[in-house]
Parts: C-alpha cells; sequence; structure tokens
C-alpha cells in the first residue's frame, strides 16, 4: 500500500535536495509540477524516454507513402496525361510526398503527444496547486505507509508546504 | 535581459497583464478595421457580380495585385517558422521573447495569404476543384501543376503552424488560466486541456516540441520554394529560373523579419513589455535582416549575369525593360528598399533606435511587395512577341481588396494580443535564473 505525500517548494534547489533525499531513502518520486521544464529536475526524476519520436516517425511514413502513391495512383487509374509526360512522373509526386510527410509527421507529434502523456482532461489532475503555473515546484512521493513519516519529514525540513 | 531584473513572477505578472479588458482605443481602432475589412469584402462582391473585369487583369497581364499579394503575405507568413523553429534548433536564446508574435503573425499571414488565390479564382465556389477527393464527376487535380503543389504546402503549412503554435501556448494559457476568473479561466481551462505542469508531461512536451521544430524547419524552406514554382515551372522569361526557390526563400525570410520588428515595436510600447522584448531582441533581428538583404541583392545581381550569360535574347530583353522599361520606377523602389536601405543596420546606431527600425522595416516591407509586383508584372507585359506586349494598372477594387487584406491581419492580430500571451512566459522563465535559495542542503 502506497502513499501519496506533496508538497509544494518556492526554490528550485530544495526540490532538487528533497528529491536526491527521498531517493536516498528508497522513497519513490511519482512526478515534479513545475513551471518550466527543469533539465537538472527531469534528470533527477528518472522518467522514463517519451516515445513521441516513434508516433512522428510512423506518421511521416504514412505521409510519404500517400503523398507518393495517392498521386501516382490517381494519374495510373484515371489516365491522367498531361503534356506528354510519363503518366506515373516520379518528380512531381516528389513534392507532394515532401508535403504529406511534413503534414502527416507533424499531426502524429500532436496526437502522440496529447495520447502518451494523457494530455486531454477538463482540469489539472490532483495534487495540484495555481502556484506552479507561476513560480512554485509541487513535488509528489509516492511512499509505503512505513515510509511515510520519513516522507513528510524529508519535506518540511526542505521547506515545502506539505499538502493535507 | 533588460533594466529591470526578470523573476519569474514578474514575468507572469508582465504578461498576463496584457490580457486585462482593453479600452476604447483598442475598440475604436478595431472599428476601423473592421470597416476596410468590410470594404474589401463589397470590392469582393462587387468583382463576383460583375466580373473579372472589374480587376485590371487582362491580356498579356493575368496575374496581378492578388496573385503579387498572395506571395507577400506567404512571405511575411515566413520568418515566423524560421524564429520559433530554426532558432530553438540553433538554441539562439534572444527568439524567447519575440517568437509568439512571430507565430500569431505566420497564422495570420497565411490565412490572409490564402484568400487571394481564391478572389483571383473570380468564381469562388469552384475552388474545390483542387481538392484531391474521388468524386462521381470523375476529376482529380493535375498533381504534376505547381498551382497544386502549392495547395499542399500552403494547406501544410497553415496545418502545421497552428499546431506549433498551439503547442507552445499551452503551459502559458495554463499560467493564464490559473490566474483569471469567470468565462475567461473557462476559456483558457479548456484550451489548456488540463495541462498540470507536471514532469511526465514535461518530459513528452519537450520531445513533440522539439521534434515539431524538426519537422518545421524544412517546411521553411520548401513552402516559399514551391510558391516560386508557381513561376519558375513555366517558360516566361524573368521566371524561368533554377535560382527562384532560394531567392524567394531569402526574400520572404527578409521581409517577414521586417514584418516582426514593425509589429513588435508598438507591443511593447503599448503593453509596457519593453523590459522583456529589448532593444537587443529587435537588434538581432536587424542583424539578421542584413544578412538576408544581402542574399537577395546577389540573387538580384546573379539573375542579370545569368541573363547576359546565357546569350538567351528574351531573357536579356526582360531583364534590361525592367530598370528602364515602363515599369522602372518599381524596380528602383524594389532594389532601394531591399537591398540598399537595409544596409544601414550595419551601424549599430540603426539597429538601436527604435525610430529607425520602424521606418527601415516598413520600408523593407513596401519593397518586398514591389520585388514581386515586378517579377509578376513586368515579365507578363513583356514576354516573347512584341506584338503580345501590355501594361498593367490595378483598379481601383484590386486596391481596396489589398488594403483590406492589411486591415484583416492587423484585426486578427489586435484580437489575438489582447485574448493570448503575445510573449511566451515558459520560454522567457527557462532564459531567466529560477528561484533558488542558495546551495543545495
Amino acid at each position: 500500500m502506497t502513499v501519496q505525500i506533496s508538497g509544494c517548494f518556492p526554490y528550485r534547489d530544495k526540490v532538487l535536495a528533497a528529491i536526491r533525499r527521498a531517493k536516498e531513502a528508497g522513497i519513490a518520486v511519482n512526478s515534479v509540477r513545475m513551471p518550466v521544464p527543469d533539465h537538472e529536475i527531469l534528470d533527477a526524476v528518472a522518467h522514463k524516454p517519451s516515445r513521441v519520436g516513434l508516433v512522428t516517425l510512423v506518421g511521416g511514413i504514412s505521409g510519404l507513402l500517400v503523398g507518393f502513391f495517392g498521386p501516382g495512383i490517381a494519374h495510373m487509374h484515371w489516365g491522367l496525361v498531361h503534356g506528354g509526360k510519363p503518366v506515373f512522373s516520379i518528380p512531381p509526386f516528389v513534392v507532394t510526398a515532401f508535403e504529406l510527410t511534413i503534414l502527416f509527421g507533424a499531426t502524429a507529434t500532436l496526437a502522440g503527444l496529447l495520447m502518451l502523456a494523457r494530455m486531454v482532461r477538463k482540469r489539472p489532475e490532483e495534487p495540484y496547486d495555481e502556484r506552479v503555473s507561476e513560480d512554485h515546484y509541487l513535488l509528489i512521493l509516492d511512499a509505503k505507509e512505513e515510509q511515510a513519516e520519513q516522507a513528510r519529514t524529508i519535506l518540511e525540513e526542505e521547506g515545502a508546504e506539505v499538502m493535507p | 535581459m533588460g533594466d529591470k531584473p526578470l523573476t519569474y513572477q514578474s514575468v507572469n505578472r508582465d504578461i498576463l497583464a496584457t490580457l486585462s479588458p482593453p479600452g476604447r482605443v483598442y475598440w475604436l481602432v478595431i472599428a476601423a478595421l473592421v470597416c476596410v475589412v468590410g470594404l474589401a469584402g463589397l470590392c469582393v462582391l462587387y468583382q463576383i457580380m460583375t466580373g473579372m473585369g472589374v480587376a485590371g487583369l487582362n491580356n498579356p497581364v493575368g496575374w496581378g495585385t492578388y496573385i503579387i499579394t498572395f506571395v507577400f503575405w506567404v512571405g511575411i507568413a515566413h520568418s515566423g517558422t524560421l524564429i520559433s523553429a530554426v532558432l530553438f534548433l540553433f538554441r539562439a536564446q534572444w527568439r524567447t521573447a519575440v517568437y509568439r508574435v512571430a507565430e500569431a503573425m505566420t497564422i495570420f499571414a497565411v490565412l490572409t495569404a490564402g484568400l487571394f488565390p481564391l478572389i483571383h479564382l473570380g468564381r469562388i465556389w469552384r475552388f474545390y476543384f483542387l481538392l484531391p477527393y474521388p468524386n462521381q464527376r470523375q476529376l482529380w487535380p493535375n498533381f504534376m501543376s505547381p498551382l497544386v503543389w502549392d495547395v499542399f504546402a500552403v494547406s501544410t503549412y497553415l496545418t502545421v503552424s497552428l499546431m506549433f503554435f498551439y503547442l507552445g501556448l499551452i503551459p502559458d494559457l495554463a499560467a493564464a488560466r490559473d490566474r483569471a476568473a469567470g468565462w475567461r479561466r473557462k476559456l483558457y481551462g479548456l484550451l489548456s486541456m488540463g495541462w498540470d505542469s507536471s514532469s511526465t508531461r514535461w518530459q513528452h512536451y519537450r520531445k513533440a516540441y522539439l521534434l515539431f521544430a524538426a519537422i518545421a524547419t524544412p517546411l521553411v524552406v520548401s513552402v516559399h520554394s514551391v510558391v516560386s514554382w508557381d513561376f519558375a515551372m513555366s517558360i516566361i522569361p524573368g521566371w524561368h529560373a533554377t535560382i527562384f526557390a532560394p531567392y524567394f526563400v531569402a526574400g520572404a525570410i527578409h521581409s517577414g523579419l521586417a514584418m516582426v520588428i514593425t509589429l513588435m515595436i508598438p507591443i511593447r510600447k503599448v503593453f509596457k513589455i519593453g523590459h522583456i522584448v529589448t532593444v537587443k531582441h529587435l537588434e538581432a533581428m536587424a542583424k539578421i535582416i542584413v544578412v538576408t538583404g544581402i542574399i537577395v541583392a546577389y540573387s538580384y545581381a546573379t539573375e542579370y549575369f545569368i541573363a547576359a550569360y546565357s546569350g538567351n535574347q528574351w531573357e536579356q530583353a526582360i531583364f534590361a525593360f525592367r530598370p528602364f522599361g515602363t515599369y522602372a520606377w518599381a524596380f528602383w523602389t524594389m532594389v532601394t528598399f531591399n537591398t540598399l536601405v537595409p544596409l544601414l543596420f550595419l551601424f549599430r546606431r540603426f539597429r538601436t533606435s527604435i525610430v529607425s527600425l520602424m521606418i527601415i522595416t516598413i520600408l523593407i516591407n513596401i519593397g518586398m511587395w514591389f520585388e514581386r509586383f515586378v517579377i509578376i508584372v513586368t515579365s507578363l507585359a513583356h514576354d516573347f512577341l512584341p506584338y503580345a506586349w501590355g501594361n498593367y494598372a490595378p483598379s481601383l477594387v484590386e486596391f481596396g481588396i489589398l488594403a483590406g487584406s492589411f486591415a484583416w491581419f492587423f484585426l486578427l492580430f489586435l484580437l489575438f494580443i489582447k485574448h493570448m500571451p503575445s510573449v511566451s512566459m515558459t520560454e522567457v522563465k527557462e532564459v531567466i535564473p529560477p528561484p533558488e535559495k542558495g546551495g543545495v542542503s
């Protein structure tokens, strides 16, 4: 059984110290809500790497195929002959393939982000403190029942306002 | 970054203050712009009801103000992606204060540009013929035509720019939500999709943002290249040149950067955010304008060299017609404003003076509109056979629609800056020191 304990910090260095101490004590860090994507904090928390890139790749490849073979199939199927050029002419289809690679890749990136980060929701996930969108940091710890008191102590000692 | 030291709190406070309810002057300006847009709408309606004869278009100049203005606005759109994507990849920190305005400008400029092929079409409702979809008429667009590539390029550019813009806005919309009340809180809450700034979401967000920047970068190059092929793929003298793609891209960035400075100057003054968007930011853009101006000058010179060196008499004739023919005034306006005037930015005095920045950037954009005028009109007016030559002058209807396009652009822009954070709070905060107590315990 784990207990979620969170504390709101006014200082970045203090939240970093709390993360380190929590990890040393074997307490899991759930996440940190922070005003900007801070590299040091992200490294300290060490989440799994994002797989948005994979979704982008799938989108980009789909766009490439649709953009190249879509016009090609239309030209072949309907016999679209223009200016005596080959019906399936590669150079013009490279342009449509290029554009659709970008279009599908970008759309997939946005869709991938919304999906993987589970971003579409009505209101922020709890616990949340409105000060994090300005200059505060909210550290959320997942502590085992027997570690709960220790987790609370770490947060308090580092100057956090422990949330009820 | 300025005289006043910025803190996370002051950045939020100062930028969110720009969203406070607007005063009477704002609504008066909005009303004036709506009137001009309405007037342009009436011009379009008159053209539809009367026919294309009300425009100055005729043989041999069948492309005029509408296509010139289309290319102009697509060009303006360019620096938005340059600043937001390319400079992001190069880690140019100064972009943080200006990229939101540049991105918004991109979207509004593309929305403006997109109107012109429709207006030029005359029968606007026939536009769907260009869209590729299986239909019972058994008709397909010609995928070998640069005009169809244009549809793909411009619509991709609009869609990707819009998504990139929205992605950058999400954390700022959440900040606006957390400080707003009433309907604004609901609106920002809905738009920010419950963003909670958690490290897991930031992790995905940063990755997606980087990918978007990487994807959007080739788009900067491709869109205006495709627009240039509308001309270069034909055999008209003065158009059929391989330099057109890079020449158009450089010109587009040149005019786009100039427009960002023109827009940024009144915003920082009116909203009192001169300590966030400093003269240094404007100066950095002015430096890039010097580079793009030199590239544009080089392109002009290369066109002349190739015309002379190729021995092609029609090419030589058009390049003699441009500086000495009927439209010489337009040609010299173009050369002076696009290549000579920007060189003033070589002097620090001109780069750091708000007045000179404003005047020079406006002149550059006048010059860039005339560049498209010179390219399009002179080549069509003076092609292969002397008996087919003819001149073009825009009609009042075309002037009305041109004025309407500027009003439409500024209207969208004014609505944006009062309802959305016009400077990225998140990215400005990323380049200033975070709140620290001092020393990790």
